[in-house]
Parts: structure tokens; sequence; C-alpha cells
């Protein structure tokens, strides 16, 4: 909830992968959730707290309701427990991948008749496999290979004369709902729209159906569709530096790998892939519904038990066992792009669950929340060496350990290195000298507004629930925070930012203009 | 009713604040076994829409207030809409708008600096934020509900006061450098922003965008007269919305606004669009080498958002390129996998045409396929309308989801404001709603053919143009778009400090004592004998020309062209050119560039840098010199050889046959003449290219022309 600037957002978009293309209304992995301050947080936030109710089904998925009343509408969330951060090398895009399929129906939803379609889609699968044994051959027939090419053109368009157009998300335009989208990160994935509150039974009907029996239609179309998107985010300079900058802060953790995976790994992705991957981690423990807006919550635990309570229970997918260790050197990249300077630095810092967190979201607002800030006043306002500057935590997650991350956009006519250096500065001073009183009290002020704000939408309130839920056991974390930032020291700041902000945890990278864009 | 139920309308009635009657709640429906389609699905009447009545009143000074209590949260947020936009800045200083705007908050008022509002803000949790957009400016206030009275004084304050302090405006103009720096870098941006100059035109109220130029030419004075021109209480409408009580609100705006002096100047009417606007049809190309995916934008000039039509339009658009099951995106994206992004777009304007526009962005070597595909769509779509089944789902989409419109106050009261600003009636949703409710199948199948028209599509392709799947001009002939970011005329010149003048100054005296010292000192006029060889497109000319400078600002000029003798002369006060076709004043345009040769002549820059008219400093080299006259805005830089401390270059921009540029003279064959050592070879170039080259013949010092010489000769 600290407030953000628009470039904030676009980094923040760039790092998530969408399913349609529009702005992601929910708070992502870059934005640390839990920063709220003031005293008397407990009764400022009892009432939204009194209008929340939770249960939890036979077969483990969770349930948050939340109650508001203003206008007949309610928004709609799946937040399920697996991101980028689950994939190993070889399937990175297939959290991503998953996503897009979940909207391509089920077997009663976007089909005109499933039999048929079954049998038609196990001929596609044939004849992928069939053209890719070829292919992988050290001399594949050409001629041979010409035909399995067709043969599975073929097969894609049989199977398509079974579908019903985009049905999923027909039945909800129909509906009058709105907001129908989905986004994946690193930590999560997330499926969500909001409806008119008569028809909240369609969310039961549709949601449930999407994850008791998904139908892997158009796959390879869909794989086109992903590598799209991919190409998207390379067509952005920042973009391309945040996928190079986050591949060398990170030498083990998949927190490295790009949530939109690696070009070659979407090339190769299969249907039974991503069935394997929706086996393994969409099981109902492994999932959070929430809703928010005008409804009876007995009446939502009645349709959650009809429609989701069929959904078997499973095990609970192993736990990721690897542990990035200590960066022991400096790390940077430095890309040449027709493109102006930017600079990223990250240092590495615990996840959201460790005692310290509140102080880095203390310290991400002290540098960057507003025009009297420190880095806005020391690079923008008086060096004038960057004309945006921000530092926060959450990068590019929260649920392992993340980084803290500085941004920069380096003024016309200098360098890099002066944004590099004056960033250190600040970085300096946060470790030699204390915060003063006046600062810290602003940054608790900003945060309670800030989650103040932040209550009036019914689509942003199902994000910020369920990230506490699942990131830390308990949804009341979201407002229980508000505490541990009123207890933020200058003393707390200091010691935090000497044990984070060391030359050897830091990872640089750099955009410099190519050649033609130097003129500039 | 049972007690859950009621509980429910109490709260629904306390939430609002007032003595509503309470609602009937959503009844659950009997316990069902789940349907087998999800069509069977029964649903319960709908909730009422809360609609909020606003209070509307006029401040004395003309201002307009629209309020709604909101009690949900302890919060106030104002926001206000100011008739004014950067369609109405003069287009040479493009970009005086958005920096009156930006710097209206940044650099505070008479009473408070904008470094203080900063931390005042900051530690308040409170946001004042003001900018000027295209067609109106904004103004917005959120605080906590016991900042209220701070809030409105600030907002006050910033509206009529704003101090447009130098450092602030500097700080705003590096930001805007920053932003044409980089307005190039991703292609999405590129694609969008050139189709709408395309449609609307470069250089008009809609297509324009700042550039270094125009951003050097924006003084203090620009910004005080943009805000006193526009911002004025009777342009101003403001919507308030959250935890207040409207008549104690109303009282407090009437205290911190009311006493804001009308300004009587005449609201300015929305600009037309240009004629031309509607005849952009045609091929265009963008080149991007560093990509791997294009865009295709492809559309033409669209209508307003009262049109008759706009409703159908509004359905027909939706069917085509709105949403997941609209044609776009099931036939290009789901069936063929071409892209990621892709969809349409009737983007009527409120007081002026919007444009239609369908896009695709594909990888590279499926651009043309992209384009026929969507142009495709386009043509079923006009020759065939839309399906029963299409238009229903669109309808319903819009009318079932009506109630999103009212789940927002800020947004029901940002609307009534707009509603209000740009003339539309305050219940024009409700007639939308009502309007988009008659759209008949019919009315889409007309609608389409009226309307999508494929044959005047303007078409406009981002890409790298080598790995298309078929070269554009397959398609037709293609107009490139050149995107290239103008350079400033003039590089504005840091501050000198002292120790670069004086070293600037140090290096012009070496120069000054290479070529004669003294004896150029002595120097009082000139003559010099040329053959002067022009490169243009047309070819290579030859002249001879003499020309005699007089260092008190007289000059004569004779040169033989194939067309005849053009004489031209300066008296020190106005110019003439004399030519076969009779003798006339110099041209407006080129008595404005007399004063820049004048202030460039190497002989009067080396006798006058030590004045104090003059600003030196060196270029942080040992060989560079920038001289500028800031009193006539006249710069120019000098290059010299260290070995022999003779000037090789001297760089400026001018107009230099036609259109002005960066201009280099390159100076070589010095040779003496009285004294004084003059280059006898040079070279001119502009922007980088070679336009023509002197070769002098002769060197006269101090011939002693006779004044009359210089003044314009009567008509023979």
């Amino acid at each position: 909830m600290l407030l953000r600037t628009a470039v904030l957002k676009k980094l923040t978009k760039l790092m998530e992968a969408e399913m349609r293309v529009t702005p992601c209304k929910l708070v992502p992995a870059l934005v640390a959730v839990f920063a709220a301050a003031a005293a008397g947080a407990q009764t400022e936030f009892a009432d939204i707290q009194s209008r929340v109710t939770e249960f939890t089904l036979k077969n483990g998925m969770k349930f948050i309701v939340l109650e508001r009343h203003k206008a007949p509408v309610a928004s709609f969330l799946t937040y399920a427990d697996v991101g980028g951060a689950q994939e190993t090398k070889g399937i990175t895009g297939l959290a991503h991948m998953f996503e897009h399929i979940a909207f391509k129906g089920t077997h009663v939803i976007g089909t005109k008749d499933y039999t048929k379609e079954k049998a038609a889609l196990e001929q596609v699968e044939k004849a992928y496999y069939a053209r890719r044994d070829e292919k992988r051959k050290l001399k594949p027939d050409p001629e041979k290979l010409k035909k399995l090419e067709q043969a599975f053109k073929d097969a894609q368009e049989e199977a398509g004369k079974f579908i019903a157009k985009e049905e999923f998300g027909e039945a909800i335009e129909r509906a009058g709902g709105r907001g129908l989208n989905a986004t994946t990160a690193e930590d999560r994935t997330n499926y969500y729209f909001s409806l008119p509150s008569n028809s909240i039974e369609l969310w039961f009907y549709l949601e449930s159906e999407r994850f008791l029996h998904p139908v892997f239609r158009e796959f390879y179309k869909e794989r086109d569709v992903v590598m799209e998107e991919r190409r998207l985010s390379e067509s952005q300079p920042i973009g391309k530096l945040i996928e190079e900058f986050q591949a060398i802060a990170y030498k083990a953790h998949p927190y490295g790998e790009p949530v939109i995976g690696h070009m070659s790994d979407l090339e190769n992705l299969t249907r039974a892939d991503a069935e394997a991957f929706f086996k393994k981690y969409y099981a109902p423990s492994n999932l959070i519904g929430v809703v928010v807006g005008d409804v009876n919550p007995k009446r939502v635990r009645e349709l959650a038990e009809i429609y989701f309570g069929r959904i078997p229970s499973g095990p609970k997918p192993e736990p990721l066992r690897t542990v990035e260790p200590p960066q022991e050197a400096e790390r940077r990249v430095t890309l040449t792009l027709q493109s102006q300077r930017v600079v990223l630095i990250g240092y590495h810092k615990p996840d959201v669950n460790h005692p310290d967190d509140a102080v880095y979201d203390a310290i991400g607002s002290l540098l960057s929340e507003g025009r009297s800030s420190r880095l806005y006043r020391g690079l923008v306002r008086d060096k004038k060496v960057a004309t945006q500057v921000g530092g926060f935590p959450g990068f590019p997650g929260q649920k392992y350990p993340g980084l803290f991350l500085f941004f920069g956009f380096t003024a016309p006519g200098h360098k890099n290195e002066e944004v590099e250096k004056a960033i250190d500065e600040e970085v300096e001073r946060l470790k030699t000298g204390l915060a003063a009183k006046e600062e810290l009290d602003g940054v608790k002020r900003r945060v309670r507004a800030g989650l103040i704000r932040q209550l009036a939408d019914n689509s942003t309130l199902a994000g910020h629930l369920s990230t506490a839920q699942a990131l830390t056991g308990d949804w009341r974390n979201l407002f229980k925070l508000i505490d541990k930032i009123n207890a933020v020291t200058p003393q707390d700041v200091q010691r935090v930012a000497k044990e984070t902000f060391t030359r050897n945890n830091r990872t640089i990278g750099m955009i410099e203009p190519a050649e033609s864009a130097q003129a500039k | 009713m049972n007690r859950q139920n009621f509980l429910t309308a109490l709260m629904i009635s306390v939430a609002l604040g007032s003595g509503a009657a309470a609602q009937q709640a959503a009844k659950p429906a009997p316990r069902s076994p789940i349907p087998k389609s999800y069509k069977d699905l029964k649903y319960p009447p709908l909730n009422d829409i809360k609609v909020p009545e606003p209070a509307r009143f006029e401040l004395s000074n003309g201002m307009v207030v629209y309020l709604v209590e909101d009690h949900e949260l302890p919060t106030v947020t104002i926001s206000a809409m100011i008739r004014s936009g950067s369609r109405w800045e003069p287009i040479a200083r493009a970009g005086v708008a958005s920096i009156t705007g930006s710097v209206m908050r940044t650099g505070g008022t008479a009473t408070r600096s904008g470094d203080q509002l900063d931390e005042e803000l900051d530690r308040l949790a409170a946001v004042v934020e003001t900018s000027i957009g295209e067609d109106s400016g904004r103004a917005m206030v959120s605080v906590l509900k016991e900042d209220l009275d701070r809030g409105l004084s600030i907002l006050a304050d910033v509206l009529q006061h704003p101090a447009f302090p130098q450092d602030k405006i500097d700080l705003a103009k590096i930001q805007q450098r920053d932003r044409i720096a980089r307005r190039n870098d991703d292609a999405s941006g590129i694609a969008f922003r050139e189709f709408r100059r395309l449609i609307f035109g470069k250089d008009t109220p809609y297509g324009h965008q700042p550039e270094y130029d125009t951003l050097n030419s924006i003084a203090r004075e620009d910004l005080v007269a943009f805000h006193q021109q526009y911002f004025q209480p009777e342009n101003v409408i403001l919507g308030a919305w959250g935890d207040f009580q409207a008549a104690d609100m109303r009282a407090r705006i009437e205290k911190a606004l009311g006493g804001w002096a009308r300004g009587g100047r005449q609201k300015p009417p929305a600009p037309p669009v240009d004629p031309a606007a509607s005849s952009r049809a045609g091929l265009y190309q963008i080149s991007k080498e560093d990509v791997t995916q294009s865009w295709v934008l492809m559309g033409y000039l669209g209508g307003k958002r009262n049109h008759p039509d706009y409703y159908a339009l509004t359905v027909m658009n939706d069917i085509l390129g709105g949403g997941f099951a609209s044609r776009l995106f099931s036939n290009v994206r789901s069936a063929q996998g071409l892209a990621y992004a892709v969809g349409s777009n009737w983007n009527a304007g409120w007081d002026r045409p919007g444009t239609f526009t369908a896009l695709g962005s594909t990888k590279t070597e499926t651009t043309v396929k992209i384009l026929e595909s969507i142009r495709h769509e386009l043509r079923t779509m006009a020759e065939a309308g839309a399906t029963d089944d299409e238009l229903a789902r669109a309808k319903d989409s819009i009318l079932k989801g009506f109630a999103f419109e009212f789940d927002s106050t800020g947004e029901i009261v940002q609307r009534l404001v707009s509603y209000d600003y740009y003339g539309y009636p305050l219940d024009y949703l409700q007639q939308y709603r009502a309007n988009i409710e008659k759209v008949t199948k019919a009315d889409v199948a007309r609608v389409a053919k009226q309307y999508v028209k494929t044959d005047q599509l303007a078409i406009l392709v981002l890409g790298k143009e080598k790995g298309f799947d078929q070269p554009l001009s397959s398609l037709g002939p293609v107009t490139a778009i050149d995107i290239a970011i103008p350079k400033p005329k003039e590089e504005a010149l840091a501050a000198a400090t002292p120790e670069a003048t004086a070293r600037g100054k140090a290096i012009l005296a070496k120069v000054r004592d290479a070529m004669g010292g003294p004896a150029l000192k002595a120097i009082k006029e000139y003559t010099s004998v040329a053959t002067l060889v022009l490169s243009t497109p047309q070819g290579e000319f030859s002249m001879k020309q003499g020309a005699t400078h007089n260092l008190s600002g007289k000059m004569l000029s004779k040169i033989q062209t194939p067309m005849g003798e053009i004489v031209s002369g300066y008296d020190g006060q106005a110019g003439w050119m004399k030519t076969p076709q009779g003798v006339r004043d110099l041209p407006a345009s080129e008595q404005a560039e007399v004063a820049g040769t004048f202030f460039r002549d190497t002989v009067s820059l080396l006798q006058n840098f030590e004045s104090g008219a003059l600003t030196v400093q060196s270029l942080g080299t040992d060989d560079g010199v920038a001289v500028e006259d800031p009193a006539r805005k006249l710069q120019v830089k000098l290059y010299v050889d260290p070995a022999t401390n003779l000037l090789v270059k001297k760089s400026y921009t001018a107009a230099l046959m036609g259109a002005p540029g960066a201009i280099d003279e390159i100076y070589s064959d010095y040779r003496e003449a009285g004294g004084v050592k003059f280059p006898h070879k040079v070279v001119l170039n502009r922007e980088g290219k070679k336009i023509g080259e002197q070769t002098v013949t002769e060197i006269k010092i101090n011939p002693g022309l006779d004044d009359s010489a210089y003044k314009k000769p009567t008509a023979p």
C-alpha cells in the first residue's frame, strides 16, 4: 500500500505475466503489503475485520469472505500458492502457461461435444509427438517433416471444430462480469473477476469447474500466444534489463528465472507438462478462495461446499528446497540497447515472515515515498542526476528471500555511475546516521493512510486478504502489522541498513544507450 | 425477512449515512444440485443500486461544486477539472501546459515554498497534485478527514498563487527532456503515439508534442501567462466526496475558494480537428531494428460520445474487438495464436471526434499475416454485421454490469464533474444505458457498413521490415514515418564558471594573436572575393562572390549566379536585395538571420570577446570555446588547432539555404593578407552533410567603401 509512481507500476507490469493486456489491479509481488501504521490501529480497523468470515472445506480449500454492501457487486479471487518459483530448468514459464489454459474451459464449458473432442485432442497429441520426434533426429527427413507438420495442423483444426469459442469468458461477460483476468508472479497465481451480486453462483460454478476438470484445448496455439507475450516483454528495454538482472542476482533459487519463461522452454512445453503441473500444484489445499462484496456469508459457504467441495483433496506439494546462498561478491551486468539509461541496484533480504520485515517497508517509505523523500531530494531535486528514483522491498517476491531494489532513470546528460554513486550515498546515510523521529512518523502515517485508502475497492481487498493469508498464515496480519510498523525505531532502521546494504550483497544492472542513441 | 437480512439492510442504510429504506437482501435460493450447464443457473433479482444524489451549488465567483457524502472511510478527496489543456497551447511552446501544471504544485506558492509543501504533505500522508493534460487541467486533494482544512487551504493557494520559481521550472524541463529522450525506447509506445499523430496531424492541437526546441523556448513568463489565462474560478468544476457533512463541507469550500476573484476571460472552445484528419488512408511504416515483434494499428478518425450512432458503435466494437469472446480475440489470438495483444477501440471523444483503432502485435515473421487477418475481420463485420447471439452477449455485458458504475463514490463524482465539464447532461449515464438497450441487430449492421470502411484505413506498421513475411510495399504504396527525435537547435549551455570563462578567453586571445593580433584589431572593414560551389539535390552550382563586411554592422554581397547577379546589403538598420527582377527588402526570415551573421563573424568575435556583452566559456577541452550573446540569444562554438592556434571549425545553428539546422564551417588553407591570416578554404556542412565550399581568391583589408554602398538602391 505504499504510494507508487507510474514507473513502479510499469516495472511491476513487466515483472508479472498476465492473461489479458489490461493493468493489474492487485498488489504485485514488488509491493510490500504489510506496511500499516498509527496507534489505535486495532480499533480503526475493527469494523472491517468484524465483517470477515472464514472457513475451510474438507478437501483443504480455504475461503475468506468480506461483506461490503456499498453496491450490489462482488469481487472474487482464487489464489493458487504456485508461481514462477515452482518451476525448474526446462519448464520455466509453465505456471503462467497453465494460467492461460485455465481460460480454455472444461469438459462442460467451451466444448460442443467433449467425447468427440477428447478423441480429437488425443490425435493432436499423437501428431505433435510424431512431428517432434522427427525434428529431434540428427538428420530429419524434410519430406516426412513437411507431412507431419501438415498432419499436426490438420489435427488441430479437426479438434478445433468442437470448440465453443471462449465460452468461459463469454459466460462471465453475459452475466455483466467485469475485470476478468489472471496474473502469474513468482510467488503465486491469481484468477479474478467481479460479478453483479445476484449472480455469484456463476463464479462458484465456473471457478470450481476450471480447477476440477480443466481441458487443455488449443494448447499449442496458446503456447504461441505466450511466446508473443514474451516478445512483448523483450521489446521493452526495461523488461530485458530486469531479466538479466534477476538472472545474476540469483544463482540457485528460481527467483532468478523470469516468470514468462525462456523462449526455448516455451517452445517445448507440452500438454503433458501442463497437466502434471496442474496435478501437482492445484490441489484444493493449495488454493484460497476470496469473496468480497454484497454477499451473505452463509450463502457463500453453502455454495462453496456444493461446488468446490467436489474437488478431490490431494497432497500438498513438496516445498521448494533451494535456498539462495549468501552472495559473496558484487555482481554487475550492463546492457547496450536502443534506449535511455536505467540503473537497478538490488540487495538480498529475508522473506516476509522475518521479524524485520516491517523495517524494510519503513526504509522503502523513508527513501522513496513522496517528494520530500531522501532519494527524490538527493538525486532528482539536488544533484539532478535522475529524473525518477525509488527503492522498495519485495522484488521479485516475498515468499522466499527477495531483494530490496533501487531503480533510477538517469537524467539526460548524466551517467549511470553518477546515479549509482548518489544512491550509494543515501544508503550510507542510513547506515551512519539515525532517521529523525518526524521522518518515521511520516512513514507510519502514510502507511496507515495507504491502507485506509485501499479499503475502498473490493478486488484490491480480495488481493490483500489472500496474500496475507497465504504468505503469513493469517489474513489478520494485514491489519496487525500496523502495530509492527509503529514499533520500528530509528535504531532498527540503522541496524537493518548496516546488515543489508553491503557491497558484497549488491547486484547492479544498467542500460547504456547504443551508438545511435548516444546522440541524445 | 430473517435477522441476517435485516442486519444487512441496516448496514446498507448506515453506510449511506442516511435513513434510506431497508433493502431487500438476496433471498437464498433453495438448495439445488449442480445444474448441467451454467446457463441453467437461476439468479434472484439484483439488489437495488444506490445512486447517490449529489449536492450541486455554484460559488458567487462561478466555480461549480458537486458534493457526495461517503462515511465508509475516514478520508476526503477533492478532484477538480479546470478548463485548460495542451490543446490550447501554442505549438511553438509545446510543453508549456504540462510544465505549468506540474510546477503549480512543485513550485509552491507565494506563502509556502514547494519544498515546504512537499514535507508537510508527506508528513500528513496527504496528497495534493496538479496537472494539465490535453483537454483539461486537474487538481486533486486526498486527506485523512482530520486534515481537511489544511488540504483545502493548500489547494486554494496552489490554484490561485503559484510561485513558479525558476529552479522548479528547470527541474520540470529536465524531466520533460528525459521524457522526450525516452519516447522511442518502447515499441508499443511509439506505435500508439505515432498512430494518433498520423490521424490528427503532427502540428495540430491534438497531434503535437513537446520537442527540445519548444522546451528551450519556454520561459517563466509563459507559465505565468498560461496560468493567468485559464485558471479562473469560473473555469473550475470541483467534486468532493468522503467523510464530511455536506452543509459543513459547503461552508468550508466557500471559505477556502469563495474569495477567488472572477477572471472574466472567455472560456476557450474546443479547437476543431484538422479536416485533413478524415483522409489519412494509406500504408505507413516505422522501422525498428531491435525488436522481435511488430505492431499493426489500423483505423481512422471516429466520432463523439453524443453522436446518435455512438451506442450502436459501442456494441459493434465490443463484438468486433472488445472482450474475450470478440472476433479479434477469438479468431486472431486464440484460434491462430498470432498475438497476445489484439483488439479494437471505438474511442469517441467528448467534444471532438475520437479515433477508431483495430490493432494487434505479432512476431516479425507474421506481420503481414496479422494485418490481413485483422482487416479480414473488419471486412466481415462491415459486410455481414453481427449475429443475434453476439448482440445479446454484448448488450448483456454492458447492461448487466451496470451496478459496477456505482461501486465507487469517487468514480461517480468524477463522472458528474466530467459531464458538466464537457457540457453533457448529468443523467448521461442513464441515457447511455437506455440507448444501449435500444440497439438492434439492424443497427449494428448499419453502423458496421457505414463506419467500418476497410478501403479507408490508415494502417501503421512498426517493426523490423527485413524479417516480415512479405514486404509491406507488396500491399500498396508505403509512406515511411521518421520518428527520429529532432536535435535541439541550440544546446542549452550550462552556466559559465569563472574558470571556464578565463580559459575560454585565454584560448581566444591566442587565436587573435595567431591570426594577426594588433593588425586584426585594426580591421574596420574587409572584402573577400571567392568562388562558391553549392551542393544541392539538383546538382552542384558554382558562382563568384564578392562580399564586404563592415564591423560596425554593415554588409554588401554580390553573387554572380547562372540566373544573373544577386546583390544583397545591410546598412546597419535594414537589409535589401537586388536581383534581375528588381529591388526589394530582405524577407523577414532572412532579416532575423542577419544579427546572427554579424555576431558570428570571426573578426568581430575576436575583437569583442572581452566586452561585457558577450559570455565566453571553454567547452571543457583545450580547443573549444563557446561564445554567447545572451541578450540576443545567439550562440556560436569555435574550435581551435592547438598547434597553430588558428580556427579550424565554427559551429552554430542557422537557416542556410532553407531549413534551420546545425551548421559547421571548416577552415583550412590559411594565408596572410594585410598582416592578418584568413582561411582561404571554407567547407560548409549542415547536419553533418556538405552543402557548399568556398575558395577565397582575394582579401582586402579596410577597402574604405562609402556608406552609400550599403544603402538600398533606388529603383533604376
